[in-house]
């Protein structure tokens, strides 16, 4: 077993600014808020796969995928989070949010209530997560927009107020999706080190392990 | 959707605990229709952390079940006749509380070998992803009255000033004993020390004062009374886990233990498991007829063909089966502004460090950890002094005095804050017929080996013959295109279904060990 240190994941840790790669890599931990049934899983599950199930399960979602992007000479990998169901009795484990470097909030333009709960989940944000961590929120359902109740000026003046991204979206159609996640890759520091800031100094502990699970397991 | 909880499961849970986590986690992730809950409005029940503020509000509440015989004390430095000079921050109580966030304080904190149960099961689970670690900067030891390094790595070995040549020779040489003895093996070195104490053999390997010290206290984590197969066992153990991750052998998980029940319950929770805090249960009976649990909890009868209680928060119905609650571990918790030993135990702002402490006739033990704001558990400049030892009364403060003693003796840190209680524990006559399990309250021990054990046995016992937190697939291996069985789609599947699935799922893991 390898006895150096690595930082970062698997993609930040190659390129270093000095080296001879142009690329810059980083990697950031992103976590999805917002109400049940507002479309967190979908629009993840939008974005990462490009597909959407109308009548997707509630709780369970893709409790952690990936995605990569690029932007400029910089590659943003990130690494999403979805509630897992746990917000439902709001009982989200703390470490949740731990060392989260963004985060979309989401609710449904038509629903009243879940507008209100994303504002409390900003709020809870501002209390609990790292004083740097980039926040969009998300009208989902936009496809819908006939029968909204919240208005986008609304969200909108709500979100600058607050320094928030905003975009209304629709995990459906694919409104705006990767449009969000670009614009908070775009927001989001990509300096050196900017892998590990966010998640403090901590290590993973499979990082040693992961290639031979790639190379093994599972179709 | 209506946010009232579903009424019937598999498996009801109460107390987010670290071994109540544990089994929860592993009931769900076999497809078991797990309900977790717990009367207190934050994870981790004994094993969590806390900020500040909600260290000091738990301490005043004085909680009698899990947690008693609680004190605090600020240390004002109130009409200081020294000056401060400008680099210096005065951290009054008023400069701790406005930082009180970014406290993450356990109550029982633990270290994790690298290659400990704790750290297999968690890769083995793949329930790693969620947390992340710092590796240990440095194990240190008390020798004549100095706090000084103990060296871990070879390297540290052949580097370190603080031993001579002959020392090195001599420390290696019975390292590299311990790493080929096999307890199996009728060796005849050792066999005349079955049965006889670790400090026995010890003595006999003609070892300097130093090193034996060096072994007893912070290698084999002995006392006078340690059996030579345990102390050899755990000799190997701090070897095992050596050139993983860093330059000790151990790990601490960052922002305090209270995140690894957490990471349980979030692969529960991915998994279909319901979380609910706050969620109090005012009944607990038997259904004569189906032998399941009936629960009331917040006018609601929920029922689960098993319960799992954490011993702090079982309801009073079966309290009957309990023994008398009884003080188990004494603990101290100081805030200071200055780390413990000298600057090379604490490079660049501060070391992780553990230290094992041994009273003079070496009978009683302690572990201390020191952490620093690399630990995630405290603002950068402040410490955090973790003191651990078995209860021997209902005085934590006298328990752990001839150690605070031993800490504090030549050097006195900037005390801030100090803190004591006791952590109780109790037993829990279990019948086999009965459909309740009651876990283990924490024990005195380094890393979680005796609660992971408490987590298997109750889950073996309720769900024979499973495995126990096999591992979950990478998000790479989720794959939803519908072409082939995925993670997600598994949860539309019909119950017959899905567990065919983990089972073919188990099975391609099993293989995958063989090779």
């Amino acid at each position: 077993m390898a006895t150096t240190p690595r930082s970062g994941g698997a993609s930040g840790a190659a390129q270093r600014p000095n080296g001879t790669s142009q690329n810059k890599s980083c990697q950031f931990k992103l976590v999805l808020l917002g109400e049940s049934a507002v479309g967190k899983s979908s629009l993840v599950l939008r974005f990462v796969k490009g597909q959407f199930h109308e009548y997707q399960e509630s709780t369970i979602g893709a409790a952690f995928l990936t995605q990569t992007i690029c932007i400029e000479d910089t590659v943003v990998k990130f690494e999403i989070w979805d509630t897992a169901g746990q917000e439902r009795y709001h009982s989200l484990a703390p470490m949740y949010y731990r060392g989260a470097q963004a985060a979309i909030v989401v609710y449904d333009i038509q629903n009243q209530d879940s507008f209100q709960r994303a504002k409390t989940w900003v709020k809870e944000l501002h209390k609990q997560a790292s004083p740097n961590i980039v926040i969009a929120l998300a009208g989902n359902k936009a496809d819908l927009s006939n029968i909204r109740v919240v208005e986008f000026d609304e969200a909108k003046q709500y979100a600058e107020e607050n320094g928030l991204l905003f975009m209304e979206t629709s995990a459906k159609t694919g409104m705006n999706v990767n449009d969000i996640f670009l614009a908070i890759a775009k927001k989001l520091p990509k300096n050196d080190g900017a892998n590990n800031q966010g998640a403090g100094a901590g290590r993973r502990l499979n990082e040693n392990e992961t290639n031979r699970q790639t190379n093994n397991c599972c179709k | 959707m209506s946010d009232e909880l579903p009424e019937d499961y598999d498996l009801i849970v109460i107390g987010t605990g670290f071994v109540e986590s544990c089994i929860a986690a592993a009931a769900s992730r076999i497809g078991k229709n797990v309900l977790h809950i717990d009367a207190n409005e934050y994870y981790g029940d004994v094993w969590s952390s806390f900020n500040l503020d909600a260290l000091i509000n738990l301490l005043e509440q004085r909680p009698e079940a899990s947690l008693r015989n609680a004190t605090y004390r600020w240390h004002d430095r109130s009409t200081s006749t020294e000056p401060i000079s400008p680099s210096h921050h005065p951290w009054t109580r008023e400069a701790l509380l406005a930082k009180s966030r970014r406290f993450s304080i356990d109550l029982c904190p633990r270290i994790l070998y690298a290659a400990g149960q704790l750290v297999q099961l968690l890769i083995k689970s793949n329930i790693c992803r969620y947390a992340e670690f710092r590796a240990l900067d440095h194990v240190c030891m008390r020798y004549n009255e100095e706090i000084v390094p103990v060296p871990c790595s070879r390297s540290d070995v052949f580097n370190t000033k603080a031993l001579s040549i002959v020392e090195k020779r001599l420390l290696m040489k019975f390292l590299n004993g311990c790493q080929v003895y096999n307890i199996k093996k009728c060796n005849d070195d050792t066999l005349a020390f079955r049965g006889k104490t670790f400090q026995d053999y010890l003595q006999s390997q003609r070892v300097t004062e130093k090193i034996a010290s060096c072994i007893m206290q912070s290698i084999a984590l002995s006392n006078v009374n340690t059996s030579f197969e345990e102390g050899m066992e755990r000799t190997q153990r701090f070897l095992r886990s050596l050139g993983r991750y860093g330059n000790t052998p151990f790990l601490f998980p960052m922002y305090g233990c209270g995140e690894l029940p957490q990471c349980f319950c979030r692969l529960c929770a991915v998994y279909g498991g319901i979380y609910c805090l706050k969620r109090a249960v005012d009944n607990v009976s038997l259904d004569a007829d189906t032998n399941e649990v009936l629960l009331s909890s917040a006018g609601k009868t929920l029922r689960a063909k098993n319960l799992v209680c954490a011993f702090g928060q079982v309801p009073s119905q079966i309290a009957s089966n309990f023994g008398e609650l009884r003080y188990n571990i004494s603990r101290a918790v100081y805030i200071t502004a200055h780390p413990l030993g000298g600057e090379e135990l604490n490079k660049g702002g501060g070391g992780v460090n553990m230290m094992r402490l041994l009273t003079d006739s070496g009978d009683r033990d302690a572990i201390f950890i020191q952490l620093s704001h690399y630990s995630g558990t405290c603002p950068e400049g402040l410490y955090i002094f973790h003191l651990t030892t078995p209860a021997a009364s209902n005085d934590p403060a006298d328990d752990l005095s001839p150690f605070t003693a031993q800490i504090f003796q030549n050097n006195e840190p900037e005390i801030l804050f100090s803190s004591f209680f006791t952590i109780t524990s109790s037993t829990f006559s279990h019948s086999n017929t009965s459909p309740i399990f009651c876990t283990d309250a924490p024990s005195y021990e380094l890393d979680y080996d005796a609660a992971i054990a408490n987590a298997r046995d109750i889950f073996g016992r309720i769900y024979a013959g499973s495995e126990f937190l096999p591992r979950a697939p990478d998000p790479e291996e989720i794959v939803v295109d519908g072409e082939d069985p995925s993670a997600l789609s598994e949860h539309n599947l019909p119950d017959d279904l899905r567990s065919q699935l983990h089972d073919l799922e188990h099975s391609t893991q099993l293989i995958d060990i063989g090779e």
